[in-house]
Order: structure tokens, then C-alpha cells, then sequence
């Protein structure tokens, strides 16, 4: 097989290779590779989510370390806390009546509280305390807020593209907090301060997860949105 | 024979420094991108050029190749050197670019049947070889008998793989390669006298 013909092209190999592509074909190559580069910015806003998300677990942190410092005074709430859970949206009605009714359970039981001598006889470091956890309930307040406001600000994103979806999800949030700025409303005039505080934070905290829960749903319509679009291209 | 040694000794070299090229590429470096092609575009243009025999369509073939391969460079994992993929995609490629333009092997292969004689014709050995002259001729073969002569005499495929490449029966490709070199030393003869 090994003829003079073949024999001669082995030996002037690359005299063969002597013509050039237009360099306009390597432009068009970095034209097609550029929105590779362009798919960087979702790239950043995830970014951006993940530190949202970031600071949700700094928020949860630095709130479950609090309470776990802060010591007996808490169970109470921690079992109120599992009580209601917004997650589906239709929910969210019933747990506005709870979280509505939670101050006056509070209540109660801070006044059965006073007439027992046991737990009188522990109020006085409650006090002495109360400064201190004023404050850490002020913080966690604000930031529980700043998330609710952050992830308010998400879910405006879609009321362009689902504005029914966005209403319905809209009212139910806002349900919840009518009923928190009630309770900010009563703040100044009601001397249980700290139990209305703690029920203001459950409030936000429940805002929190049911935005949360809102916010799982768009990313799953998203999705399937996506894989549907991308099965049909494929097909194409 | 020496040649033969350079081409070893580069085959045990080369893929290391590609290695680093294409490792900066998946790392998203956009200057080796760049290094990459300046460093294949010549061979891989050319490999192209014989098969579809036509500048726009080679560049075409060019430029999806590279972009192909720079976006599933994820996917190669150094089984053959970056070069090797390289040239297959090309050559996959500027073979469907023949076929969209309905140039069917097989049919090039049966209406050629009855025009060539059955013995060795042309002695090679009465032929001056010069590169520019096989350049024109291969350019004037039929695409199938080019497609295969190019594969098997350029690119360095043996018959089977070329087999594999077109989809066609090992007879097939050594067939269509003895005629095809046969057509091809006439051209050089007819255009030597």
C-alpha cells in the first residue's frame, strides 16, 4: 500500500496545510462564544440570592442562639412557634387568627404567672434581664424585617410575568402583616411589652416562611417553565 | 524514516503542552481560547478544505467546529489529544456539509463504477510529484472518492476507522480508495504531459 504517492505526501505533510481561514472566522467564533459570557449575570443575581439566603441563616443563627441563651422564658414560644405553619396558601387565613390570637393566651398566662409565688420568685431576674433581651429582640425585629422587606422585593420580581399569582401571594403576606402592624399599634399603650414584641417577631418570622414558601413555588414553575422550553427546543 | 521519528517524538511531547492550553480553557481563560485557535485553525481549516473543496463552507465547517468544541470542551477528556478531537469533529462536520448539499457518497461511487478501468492504468512512478499538482487534483476528484483519498492519504485514518466515519463496509473505503488514487494519478498525468 505504501506507494511513491503516499510516501511524498507523508514527506511534504505540511506543505499541504498552506491555506489560512479568513480572520473574520475567528470573530464569528467569539461572537458565538460571547453569550456564554453573557450567561454570567444570572450567574451574579443567584449570587445575589444565595446571600440573601446567607443572611437568612445568619438571621436564624444568631436568633436561635438567643433564645437558647436567653433561657426558660422561651418554651413557651418555641411550642407557639411549630403551632402554625403557612406553608400552603390557603393556610394562611387560619394563621392569621392564630398569630392574631397569641397575645391573649400570652396574656393569660403571664397573669396566672403573677399569682403563683414559684414563678414570682424568678420575675425578678426576668427584669433584671429585660433590657438586654429588649434590645436582642429589637435586632432580631429589624432584621427579621429587613428579610421580609428583601424577600418582598423578590416576589415583586415576578408580577410582571404571573400578576395573578403575585396578587393572590401579595395579600396573603399582607393579611399577616396588618396583623403585625395591629400589634405595633398596640405596643405603646399595652405593659406587656416584651410578650408583644415576642408575638410582632413570630409574626415576621411566619412572613418570613411563608414568603419562603411563595418564593419555592415561583422557583418551581421557573423551572418546569425551563425544562418545558428546553424540550421543546430540543425537539425543534 | 526520520520523519517518521520527529512525528513520535512529537506525538509523546505534544500532548502535554496541549494539555495546559486546553486545561486554561476549562478554567475559562479567554486568551488561551484565543491560543488554541491560532494553534489548530491552520490544520483543521485545510482538513476541511480537501473534503468540501469549497473556502466558504470550509469556513463555516471552521468556525461551528471551534465553537463546538470550546463549549463541550467539559466533555473531553483527554482519551485521544485535543488535536485528534478536534480533526474528528471538523471531519464529521465538512462530511455533513457534503451531505446537505446532497452529494451522496454512495451514489458518486455508482455512477463512477463503469468509467474506470479495472487494471492499474497510470504507473506512478512516470509521474513528477509536485504539492501544488496534487492540491488541483484532488480538488477536481468527485466528492466520495475525495472524502476517502483525503481521509486515508492525509488525515492518517486507516481504512477501518474511515469505514466507521462513513458508515460504510471496510470494502467500501478500499475500493473507493484504489479508485480514487487511480483518478488521481491521471489527473497529475494528464496534466504533466
Amino acid at each position: 500500500m505504501n506507494s511513491r504517492l503516499e510516501q511524498f505526501v507523508t514527506d511534504h505533510r505540511e506543505e499541504f496545510d498552506a491555506e489560512g481561514p479568513d480572520p473574520k472566522v475567528w470573530e464569528k467564533i467569539v461572537q458565538d462564544i460571547d453569550p456564554g459570557k453573557k450567561k454570567q449575570s444570572p450567574l451574579v443575581r443567584m449570587d445575589w440570592r444565595r446571600w440573601s439566603a446567607v443572611a437568612a441563616a445568619v438571621v436564624l443563627i444568631v436568633g436561635g442562639a438567643w433564645y437558647f441563651t436567653t433561657g426558660k422564658s422561651m418554651p413557651q414560644y418555641a411550642t407557639t412557634n411549630n403551632l402554625p405553619k403557612p406553608q400552603e396558601t390557603q393556610a394562611a387565613p387560619d394563621t392569621q387568627n392564630q398569630v392574631a390570637q397569641t397575645p391573649n393566651p400570652l396574656k393569660d398566662s403571664s397573669q396566672t404567672r403573677k399569682e403563683e409565688p414559684t414563678l414570682a420568685t424568678i420575675r425578678p431576674k426576668e427584669t433584671e434581664k429585660k433590657p438586654d433581651e429588649d434590645n436582642s429582640v429589637n435586632e432580631e425585629m429589624y432584621h427579621c424585617a429587613r428579610l421580609v422587606e428583601i424577600k418582598h422585593n423578590q416576589l415583586k420580581a415576578i408580577e410582571k410575568d404571573e400578576p395573578l399569582l403575585y396578587r393572590q401571594f401579595a395579600s396573603d403576606v399582607n393579611k399577616l402583616d396588618s396583623v403585625y402592624h395591629n400589634l405595633q399599634n398596640q405596643l405603646p399603650k399595652n405593659p406587656n411589652r416584651e410578650q408583644l414584641l415576642e408575638a410582632m417577631l413570630q409574626n415576621l418570622q411566619l412572613q418570613m416562611q411563608l414568603l419562603n414558601h411563595q418564593l419555592d413555588i415561583i422557583k418551581q414553575i421557573n423551572h418546569s417553565k425551563k425544562t418545558e422550553y428546553e424540550k421543546a427546543y430540543k425537539t425543534t | 524514516m526520520n520523519a517518521n521519528a520527529k512525528i513520535a517524538e512529537l506525538e509523546l511531547t505534544e500532548p502535554i503542552l496541549h494539555d495546559e492550553l486546553v486545561e486554561r480553557c476549562k478554567r475559562g481563560d479567554s486568551r488561551a481560547y484565543g491560543e488554541l485557535y491560532q494553534k489548530y485553525s491552520k490544520a483543521m481549516y485545510n482538513t476541511s478544505l480537501r473534503i468540501v473543496n469549497h473556502t466558504g463552507d470550509a469556513e463555516d465547517v471552521l468556525q461551528e467546529a471551534f465553537t463546538d468544541a470550546f463549549r463541550s470542551l467539559g466533555d473531553f477528556h483527554y482519551k485521544s489529544t485535543f488535536g485528534a478531537w478536534l480533526k474528528r469533529i471538523v471531519i464529521n462536520k465538512s462530511i455533513n456539509q457534503l451531505r446537505k448539499r446532497k452529494m451522496d457518497l454512495i451514489d458518486i461511487e455508482k455512477t463512477n463504477i463503469g468509467h474506470l478501468p479495472d487494471e492499474d492504468g497510470t504507473d506512478e512512478n512516470e509521474i513528477a510529484l509536485k504539492v501544488e499538482d496534487i492540491k488541483k487534483a484532488v480538488g477536481l476528484l468527485p466528492n466520495g472518492y475525495r472524502t476517502v483519498l483525503t481521509l486515508y492519504l492525509f488525515e492518517g485514518y486507516d481504512q477501518e476507522e474511515i469505514a466507521e466515519i462513513l458508515q460504510v463496509t471496510h470494502a467500501t473505503v478500499r475500493t473507493q480508495y484504489m479508485r480514487a488514487k487511480q483518478k488521481l494519478l491521471q489527473y497529475l498525468k494528464q496534466g504533466a504531459s
